[in-house]
């Protein structure tokens, strides 16, 4: 308890410093004057009561510095004069304090940006149902390493495949989204049907695509991500259902999703009208070449395998 | 001068609130003075020390510190214990007690000094 209040008082002697300064040089004032009083009243000459009043006292700064310690505390007060000082120094000398602003600025920034990057990449898991399993398949080319895979090949792919328990593609672009304010170009994607489930993903309205939508002869459908749908469309509940969206295009909205994936793809507004074109690698860790055994050919297929 | 002792570390405080119990209020001054004259002169005390060691007690509330009139008209800063100063000193007054009862045991004749190889 005594300790307690012995701290809080230091704290609060932070801010009273002066009113406790000017208070000890007066009670160090009147300590003399009372010294000097019994000096003289012992009959000694004023020099020789002054002189032995200020020897009894002992060193007055060493004295000072002691009280100013005990007074608030030392560490703080240090650290205040010290900020103070470099401070004065930066305000006398701009150029170099721009200097040093800056280099600190572009140092905090650099490293804040790979963390975020490293964060985004590497610790944060991918928010699938099953990441570790989830894998990017693209057709590779002499020409082209890792290239995009023809609607053809990706149904041959999908009728053979026994390797993975589900094959799905997609493939980014933009769309003209219809605004009270004008059409404006938000960020899409084209996905087969079955897509969202190969992620394990769910919408939190609506519904998702069902088998044999992707189809050229499919009805026109959207969903949208979390994001999109309470930034463009203020949350309103009601979308699910709403026609034309998209410019000189009649597209219902069956859902909208709580979807991380989208956002790490950036994408905004994954929408799927059927499919044109298709496979289309997310992205790269450990890469894995593998001989395609179920096309017939001598195609060579790169395995990426996402290990966020 | 080579007979007096310098005030032990941590005495003072004790010296303080013994002098104030008996004296009633005191300035620092008069609380340095007497305790010098307690000691029989033998304690040498810069009365600055005394000080730092008053603007501690009272941030423990051990004692209250006013400005007043000092005998001779002099202004000066008084010192009251408080009733937390009261029980501190009762505390410390005893914890004093068993620590020199302690050492008088060892320094008491007859007592075993230190086994001889």
């Amino acid at each position: 308890m005594r300790a307690l209040r012995r701290t809080l008082a230091r704290w609060l002697g932070l801010v009273r410093k002066d009113a406790r300064e000017r208070d000890l040089a007066a009670e160090i004032d009147s300590h003399l004057s009372l010294h000097i009083d019994d000096n003289l009243r012992r009959g000694l000459p004023l020099d020789e009561a002054r002189r032995q009043a200020l020897l009894a006292l002992g060193g007055l700064e060493a004295m000072k510095e002691a009280y100013r310690d005990q007074g608030t505390v030392p560490v703080v007060e240090h650290t205040i004069q010290d900020v103070r000082l470099a401070l004065r120094q930066l305000a006398k000398n701009p150029g170099l304090a721009a200097t040093a602003i800056l280099v600190l600025a572009l140092g905090l920034g650099g490293c804040l940006a790979v963390f975020g990057f490293v964060e985004a990449a590497l610790l944060r898991p991918l928010p699938y149902r099953d990441p570790a399993r989830l894998v990017a398949v693209t057709e590779s080319l002499a020409q082209m390493p890792r290239a995009n895979l023809s609607v053809d090949d990706y149904k041959d792919w999908k009728r053979l495949n026994t390797v993975f328990t589900s094959l799905d593609v997609y493939n980014g672009r933009g769309y003209m989204l219809a605004t009270a304010a004008g059409p404006v170009l938000v960020s899409g994607m084209r996905v087969s049907d079955g897509f969202f489930r190969t992620l394990g993903v769910s919408p939190i309205l609506g519904r998702d695509f069902a088998p044999g939508e992707d189809l050229p002869s499919g009805p026109r459908l959207t969903l949208v991500t979390y994001r999109a749908w309470q930034e463009r469309f203020a949350g309103n509940p009601k979308i699910v259902g709403l026609n034309r969206l998209w410019r000189g295009r009649s597209v219902p909205v069956i859902g909208q999703k709580l979807l991380d994936v989208v956002g790490k793809l950036k994408r905004e507004v994954p929408a799927k009208i059927h499919i044109e074109a298709a496979c289309y690698a997310k992205t790269r860790t450990r890469r894995i070449k593998i001989r395609d055994q179920f096309v017939g050919g001598d195609i060579l297929i790169n395995l990426y395998i996402l290990q966020f | 001068m080579g007979e007096k002792t310098d005030v032990w570390q941590g005495t003072l405080a004790l010296m303080i609130l013994k002098t104030l119990a008996t004296m009633g209020p005191q300035h620092g001054y008069g609380l340095a003075r007497r305790i010098e004259q307690t000691s029989g002169e033998k304690l040498t005390l810069n009365y600055g020390t005394i000080y730092p060691a008053l603007l501690k007690l009272e941030q423990e509330g051990a004692i209250d510190a006013e400005w007043g009139a000092s005998d001779n008209n002099r202004k000066a800063k008084f010192y009251t214990l408080t009733r937390a100063g009261r029980r501190l000193l009762a505390k410390e007054e005893r914890s004093w007690e068993e620590t020199t009862a302690i050492l008088a045991r060892f320094l008491a004749p007859g007592s075993r000094g230190p086994e001889r190889a």
